[in-house]
């Protein structure tokens, strides 16, 4: 039986934006300072292992083989004319993800198409889920070392959705002194973008769930998630504010693609908006990306440069409707996935305890 | 009552079937002909040269001889030049394209091609569909091979102007169109000829280079309904590279006989500015169909009166994000800058003439996040309501179909156009536009002239009738061929 639909839960922008209460948990365990609390949420984007991209036949490859432009299917590179047609696989793939994390699988989801323009996305637009997604709701519960480090503590850390959408191609700065070289290989290629709530609340637990996402995901066959590799990356958000205020106003930093650099990222953010208000600054919605040189963030966009996407409804693609049955077939098969991973994740923890 | 005047210069009535062998060359060679003494109409981009014609109607005498006739054997059909052509340039009359060669050929293009058919040439068309003139092409506006009259030049209507006019013209028995609003059956109005809007999603959009996804429909040209059909059945049906194509079959036949058809006229549709000889035939084709047996019967599909904005706003929205493919950088016409942003900007400028350019802009403006809610959105609504109302018209009220004029007015001459600004030639659309919205089958019947320019009927039928909409077609063609010979 799939799990019933989490209506209940506010949408991410309402937790954001509109929401004045504070979610409670169990207290902080590493705040560097214990006027401050930390409110962090993540988008992460996992590459799915399949054959196809997520809407043409066009062949996948390593993102790390140098074939660049090479044996690119016509739709890939928005070719005039061509049409999408969705990927059987990747759709199986997505029900398998959203099943390991108790969400509710939507027998009717629809897709978007995101606009901007850069020179690596062929069609001027990505297509993604926004208003409909695939999976809604579900959650990842993740453990953390008590301070005393003899035992654990639960946290269970809520989805807000996960959605299925296309990766862009790859651009290449450094190659060529003052030209960018653009390679389609990738252009097209299925995405899960997995949603957190902002439940997070130090760098640790943010490691954390990183890690058990990985391992759920290695799991369960969708994608190996080796960051290193760019099969995984992640976008934060972060805010801070004092006990018993409402959250703060967050950042988004971009493109992370390690967990230590989450890490830094975070204790950097956190750090900076710190002094910023203890300083009598104000705090602004931006947008910011990681220096791996030196472990600070940098802004690219502010709130007035924000990129307008004008959302359209993908009118080449009607919704998508799930077979019933199909989803119940899927959830036999892969039920006791979730026991079997906690017991696999809770020896990694314990190894990991030794080591420190 | 108007009398029926419809000027065919070349008579082609043993069309595909029985046509013997040698047939096909003769055919072909006076399709060359007729192609290249209507010249200066301006009505093909790319003219196939005549060599690969004759080879190709050579191939298709032996299969003849062999008795291995296709369906469309040696059939010489035009292609409007926003469908795919393997290997031949497919321009959509824009400079953006200008140098576009596909590596694949439409469904359609393959499908007509898999059976026989000879594509002698791709037409002329307002640039990427936008437009109900045909002026707006980046190869020169069209000329209608009907002078009227007054023997002034006349457009041939849009956008898919060339398509209509190389069948008026007698170059063709058959031509491809897309219509989006209109644009296959308001050409077919002013050129005098028959002009079919499939439902929506019957035939194939793959390769068919899109305007507005959610409305662009491929669209036949012809003569007579017997070719129309034929080539109905070799395009239509379900295309797994397309998502929207429909898979549901569609073999029902018109079992009524007109004495126990309902008619419908849509009493939304009977607007203060429709001019008296549009009136006049409006009237003409009612009291046949009254004479044929049918019943009459007055009806209401009350969103009409927003059908035109709603249109508007759901295509030029689409269109704004179809067009955000055009940046130069992978195929088509490309203008240098210093930066990214410089050379997008500088290649959609110049590579897009101002129509396009104006759509694009409005399109982007009703999807900006401001705007989305009342404008897209609220279209959408209406689009809806819209269906809803035709649902009741066919279903509850058991109308079998609707006719209404095509066209508000006969073909222009291109002198009349010269001070009408560009947003008042969106009126021309407003009979047209509401089978778009609702994806139901409709077509433009040559019905009667005036001062010697064309004047067609608008037939309409639920969603999916296709066929026996083209059968009613052919039933009335019959019974007014009757008339003529007696």
């Amino acid at each position: 039986r799939v799990p019933p639909r989490q209506s209940f839960l506010p949408q991410r922008s309402t937790c954001w934006h509109r929401s004045q209460t504070r979610r409670s948990f169990s207290s902080a365990n590493d705040q560097p300072s214990s006027q401050w609390e930390t409110v962090i949420g993540v988008e992460v984007h996992v590459q799915i292992a399949s054959d196809s991209k997520l809407f043409s036949g066009g062949k996948m490859r390593s993102s790390i083989e140098m074939d660049p432009n090479n044996n690119i299917s016509l739709f890939d590179i928005s070719t005039p004319g061509t049409l999408p047609v969705i990927n059987k696989k990747a759709v199986e793939v997505a029900i398998c993800a959203g099943l390991a994390v108790g969400g509710s699988v939507e027998s009717w989801s629809t897709f978007d198409r995101k606009h901007y323009f850069y020179a690596d996305l062929p069609a001027g637009y990505q297509i993604t889920q926004k208003d409909n997604p695939i999976v809604k709701g579900g959650s990842i519960s993740i453990s953390l070392p008590t301070p005393d480090k003899k035992s654990f503590r639960e946290k269970s850390v809520r989805l807000v959705q996960i959605q299925l959408e296309q990766d862009s191609g790859k651009s290449l700065h450094e190659h060529l002194p003052g030209k960018s070289l653009i390679d389609f290989a990738r252009a097209g290629s299925p995405l899960l973008e997995i949603v957190s709530q902002p439940d997070l609340r130090s760098a640790d637990e943010t490691a954390e769930f990183l890690r058990k996402l990985q391992h759920l995901l290695q799991h369960i066959g969708v994608s190996r998630a080796r960051m290193e590799e760019g099969e995984m990356r992640c976008d934060i958000n972060v805010s801070i504010n004092r006990p018993g205020e409402p959250m703060g106003i967050r950042s988004e930093t971009k493109n992370l693609n390690s967990i230590r650099f989450v890490q830094k990222a975070i204790e950097y953010e956190v750090n900076r908006q710190i002094n910023l208000l203890e300083n009598g600054g104000k705090l602004e919605r931006e947008t910011r990306y990681f220096n791996v040189k030196d472990g600070t963030t940098s802004r690219t966009r502010s709130k007035e440069d924000e990129v307008d996407y004008r959302f359209l409804p993908d009118p080449d693609l009607p919704p998508l409707q799930l077979e019933s049955g199909w989803v119940e077939d899927l959830a036999k098969k892969n039920s006791g996935t979730a026991g079997c991973l906690e017991k696999a994740h809770r020896s990694n923890i314990s190894f990991i305890r030794i080591r420190c | 009552k108007l009398g029926l005047k419809m000027r065919v210069s070349l008579p082609l009535k043993n069309l595909h079937h029985h046509a013997t062998p040698h047939r096909h060359i003769e055919r072909v060679r006076e399709s060359i002909k007729q192609r290249d003494q209507t010249k200066d109409l301006n009505i093909f981009i790319t003219a196939i040269p005549s060599e690969d014609l004759m080879a190709l109607a050579s191939s298709s005498n032996e299969r003849s001889k062999l008795g291995k006739d296709r369906r469309l054997e040696g059939m010489p059909v035009a292609i409007k030049d926003n469908f795919c052509t393997k290997d031949w340039k497919t321009s959509c009359g824009s400079k953006m394209l200008n140098e576009f060669i596909p590596t694949y050929d439409a469904t359609v293009v393959s499908r007509l091609k898999d059976e026989g058919a000879i594509i002698i040439g791709k037409t002329n068309l307002d640039e990427f569909g936008m437009g109900s003139n045909s002026t707006l092409s980046f190869a020169g506006p069209v000329v209608s091979p009907i002078k009227g009259d007054d023997k002034a030049d006349h457009v041939a209507g849009g956008s898919s102007g060339g398509s209509a006019a190389a069948v008026a013209a007698g170059i063709v028995p058959v031509a491809i169109g897309s219509d989006t609003g209109g644009s296959v059956r308001l050409p077919a109005s002013y050129c005098g000829v028959y002009g079919m809007k499939p439902s929506y999603g019957v035939v194939s959009r793959y390769g068919l280079i899109p305007y507005a996804s959610s409305l662009d429909t491929p669209g036949i040209f012809s003569r007579d309904i017997a070719s129309l059909e034929s080539v109905f059945e070799v395009i239509s049906g379900h295309d797994a590279r397309d998502s929207t194509s429909v898979s549901s079959s569609q073999s029902d036949d018109l079992e009524k006989p007109m004495s126990k058809m309902r008619i419908g006229i849509p009493k939304e549709f009977n607007v203060q500015g429709i001019s008296a000889p549009i009136r006049d035939s409006w009237q003409d084709a009612i009291y046949h169909f009254h004479q044929m047996g049918a019943e009459i019967v007055t009806t209401s599909i009350p969103q009409t009166r927003y059908a035109l904005a709603a249109y508007y706003i759901i295509a030029l929205a689409e269109a704004s994000s179809n067009l955000s493919k055009y940046d130069g950088l992978r195929y088509g016409f490309r203008q240098h800058g210093d930066t990214l942003k410089e050379m997008y900007s500088n290649t959609r400028s110049q590579g897009f003439g101002d129509e396009v350019k104006r759509r694009i802009l409005l399109g982007n403006f009703v999807l900006s996040r401001k705007s989305y809610e009342s404008y897209y959105k609220k279209a959408q609504q209406i689009r809806r309501l819209l269906v809803e109302d035709f649902d009741r018209c066919f279903r509850n009220d058991g109308i079998d179909f609707i006719i209404t004029p095509t066209a508000t007015s006969t073909a222009p001459t291109f002198d009349a156009l010269k001070d009408v600004p560009p947003s008042d030639v969106y009126i021309n659309d407003v009979f047209t536009v509401p089978a778009s919205l609702a994806g139901l089958p409709a077509m433009s019947i040559p019905w009667s002239t005036w001062k010697g320019l064309p004047i067609g009927l608008q037939l309409m039928g639920p969603r999916l009738a296709d066929r026996k909409m083209l059968q009613l077609a052919h039933l009335l063609e019959r019974s007014r061929d009757q008339i003529k010979h007696s």
